[in-house]
């Protein structure tokens, strides 16, 4: 399901479209919507997050299954997605993320500063952006994996993303 | 040829010195600003700097200006090359010092293009 909230500011096509740009300059590959991912037992997730701080202020995060971000790090690194090390795959998550925070905020009422990064990995691991209310959220395919990006409104300034 | 890739991202300064090296450049890294000037004081002035803006300890911007404060440095191309998508923040840069401005992603091409008009490659 893809949800757009009536008080969004920025519209799914616009993120879709930000995503498919970077899914298709490192993997050669379009993303198309897709219904976002329910967490399935065992299944190993990866979810980057950046803060947008200023005149808009909220957060963006992007959660993968582990398989699709070795894919990206592989593409990104040159290297076969058996030969990384996880530092790198979160390196590249991170990446990602910043690019599509970075491109979302462009979108959104300026002018607000972007955060570094931060990564958050594991078994059934899903962030939670305290304060911040889920205005956007996009299901995409990439090669056959999903992908998922949440835009949050809220005063997240000076907040990091939890774990949980 | 020599260049300074400054970003805190591994793989974009992965990415950038491999289409560097291709080029015939010689290339240096460092993963914020604050090393990018260590890196200055032992390898002297590059040809190009290719900058992040968003980095711990210190950003991009912050580095351009500490850059062009310094006489020995003044003539160093800097292309920033980051997700700052805002028009204004194009300008920031620019005001701050850079002579061209990459948004990510980015592909070769862009790369190569900017550093066409830079000299830095034959067009």
């Amino acid at each position: 399901m893809i949800q757009e909230s009536e008080v969004a500011v920025v519209g799914n096509e616009d993120i879709a479209t930000v995503l498919d740009g970077i899914c298709t300059m490192f993997l050669g590959s379009n993303a198309t919507f897709a219904d976002p991912y329910d967490a399935q037992p065992g299944q190993h997730y990866v979810t980057g997050c950046v803060s947008i701080s200023g005149e808009w202020e909220g957060a963006v995060t992007l959660g993968c299954t582990l398989a699709f971000a070795r894919d990206m790090a592989a593409a990104m690194f040159d290297l076969s997605p058996d030969d990384l090390e996880m530092d790198e795959v979160r390196d590249a998550v991170g990446e990602v993320t910043n690019m599509a925070g970075g491109n979302i905020k462009a979108l959104l009422p300026g002018p607000s500063q972007l955060s570094i990064p931060s990564v958050a990995d594991g078994i059934e691991t899903a962030i939670s952006v305290p304060g911040g209310t889920v205005i956007n959220q996009v299901g995409l395919d990439c090669q056959g994996h999903n992908l998922v990006v949440t835009v949050y409104r809220g005063n997240t300034l000076h907040r990091q993303p939890r774990a949980v | 040829m020599k260049a300074l890739v400054v970003d805190d991202s591994r793989a974009i300064r992965m990415i950038l010195t491999k289409l560097l090296r291709e080029r015939g450049f010689e290339t240096v890294e460092a993963g914020n600003g604050v090393e990018a000037l260590e890196r200055l004081e032992n390898i002297g002035e590059p040809d190009v700097m290719l900058v992040d803006w968003n980095m711990p300890e210190m950003n991009g911007i912050d580095l351009i200006r500490a850059v062009r404060k310094q006489c020995e440095f003044r003539t160093v191309a800097v292309m920033m090359v980051t997700t700052e998508a805002e028009l204004e923040q194009m300008g920031r840069a620019l005001a701050a010092g850079a002579n061209e401005y990459v948004m990510k992603p980015f592909s070769a091409e862009m790369i190569v293009e900017k550093l066409e008009l830079l000299g830095l490659v034959p067009a």
